[in-house]
């Protein structure tokens, strides 16, 4: 029974696919074995084949498409020109008949497009080399060139949420005068291989240390006595002082 | 019937230009590759091909010729722009009709409701109906008693029963036609024959099997 009910839904939905001539071999042989037996289905049969037939009447005369065709034609030279207006490569063919000009043109448009993908593909390529010297670069100066790569996590920039990192050990004391302007004093610690590390409240004593930190205690001593005379030759500097170190480092 | 693959409609437009009878999709995919690349002499092919396939097809829903050319127009005009990315998934008329499908709607959507009105307004241009040889009165009145069915059917199940018997096309091809599960077409035209049996019962004659039976 189950069969047979499964024979006769799968046998509607085919009919419709008999009739139109788009089923396939099994499937029509599914249907005509089914109708044999089916008199249900031979009268939907009949019914869908007259419905397919009346459907094909069709006596609506249509208009010659060569009209309608030739106006699609002028859209498409129309859409070229523009396309040729905007700078797209297209090769200027002396009186070229319709097809060779329309194909040279869809052939322009494609090198054009093609070339500027290859140009888009050749800067987007630029910029990743640029952007990765750039990262080499900055990650060179944050490490000194050499510390490993995992000491970039000790970034010095404090967050609030981060324990305050013990940055470098001021080996100066500077107290600008207060005419000195801020681009005068940058320069002034140029100059003399110096940064600051540290500055009261009011701005107006500085602590310093050098540029680039020396590996030995004597090296480091010089540079600092270097920098300091470097320091007080300059303009504007009512007090430079080497900073005493404690026995563990600290000042 | 009336199929995508029929081109006997278009033999004498072949023979008047003295080239040979085309047939079949692998034609039909030839044109559409030749398309791709720029040339007119295929689009033109193809253009004549489904002009009027497509234009009685659109005729079934506007009486205004004027539009009819122009969604076809459309429709022939993504097809000179998209041949390049048709893969050949699917048949070449599959993939016009569904070009054309979509169009008609947006043109539906766009021109309502001025144009969805079945009669033509002003100076419009309709498509006036041949007058049948008096011994094609039967015929006359099959195609009269079928159009006044369809009309009465929702516009998917209108749809889905034009996409099977006008274009031939299969249940999965309408499927992708109308962006809907194979399933909901199979129960479109389930419903679509059940109220077709009872708007034409002069069609399945009185002694009809009442078609719910199937539903088994």
């Amino acid at each position: 029974m189950i069969d047979q009910d499964l024979s006769h839904r799968s046998t509607w939905d085919l009919i419709p696919l008999v009739v139109n001539g788009s089923a396939s071999e099994i499937e029509r042989q599914h249907v005509d074995e089914h109708l044999r037996v089916c008199a249900g289905c031979r009268d939907e049969f009949a019914f869908q084949t007259q419905l397919h037939t009346g459907m094909a009447l069709d006596s609506r005369p249509m208009r010659d498409p060569h009209a309608a065709l030739q106006r699609l034609l002028r859209r498409i030279d129309e859409h070229a020109d523009d396309m040729d207006d905007e700078g797209s490569v297209v090769d200027d063919v002396p009186s070229p008949d319709r097809s060779r000009r329309g194909m040279l043109r869809i052939a322009g448009r494609r090198a054009a497009t093609s070339y500027r993908s290859g140009a888009l593909i050749a800067a987007v390529v630029a910029q990743s080399i640029a952007l990765a010297v750039l990262g080499a670069l900055v990650l060179g100066r944050f490490d000194g060139g050499s510390r490993p790569s995992s000491a970039n996590s000790d970034a010095r920039y404090e967050t609030l949420t981060r324990a305050a990192v013990p940055g470098t050990p001021a080996t100066i004391r500077f107290v600008p005068a207060p005419t000195l302007t801020i681009g005068e004093m940058q320069t002034l610690l140029a100059n003399a291989g110096l940064r600051i590390v540290e500055s009261s409240l009011d701005n107006s004593i500085y602590a310093l240390a050098p540029v680039s930190e020396s590996t030995s205690a004597d090296g480091s001593a010089r540079a600092t006595m270097a920098a300091l005379a470097r320091l007080r030759a300059g303009k504007g500097v009512l007090l430079a002082e080497p900073i005493a170190s404690g026995a563990d480092g600290s000042h | 019937m009336i199929t995508l693959n029929d081109a006997s409609n278009d033999r004498n437009d072949d023979a008047s230009r003295g080239q040979p009878i085309v047939t079949g999709d692998a034609r039909e995919l030839e044109w559409v590759r030749a398309v791709a690349t720029g040339d007119r002499d295929a689009f033109e092919r193809l253009y004549l091909l489904y002009h009027g396939r497509l234009a009685r097809f659109l005729a079934r829903h506007t009486a205004q010729r004027n539009l009819v050319d122009e969604i076809v127009n459309e429709t022939l005009w993504v097809v000179w722009r998209t041949a390049g990315e048709f893969r050949g998934d699917s048949k070449v008329g599959t993939w016009i009709v569904s070009i054309a499908y979509r169009c008609l709607l947006k043109t539906m959507r766009d021109q309502l409701p001025t144009h969805r009105q079945t009669q033509p307004a002003g100076d419009e241009v309709s498509f006036e109906e041949v007058p049948s040889e008096q011994n094609e009165a039967d015929q006359r009145e099959l195609r009269d008693w079928v159009s006044h069915g369809l009309k009465l059917l929702p516009p998917e199940q209108r749809m889905t029963m034009e996409l099977v018997y006008y274009f031939g096309q299969s249940y999965e091809e309408v499927a992708t036609i109308m962006h809907c599960a194979v399933g909901t077409v199979k129960a479109r035209m389930f419903h679509a024959r059940l109220r077709l049996r009872n708007t034409l019962p002069r069609l399945g004659g009185e002694s009809a099997t009442n078609p719910r039976s199937a539903k088994g």
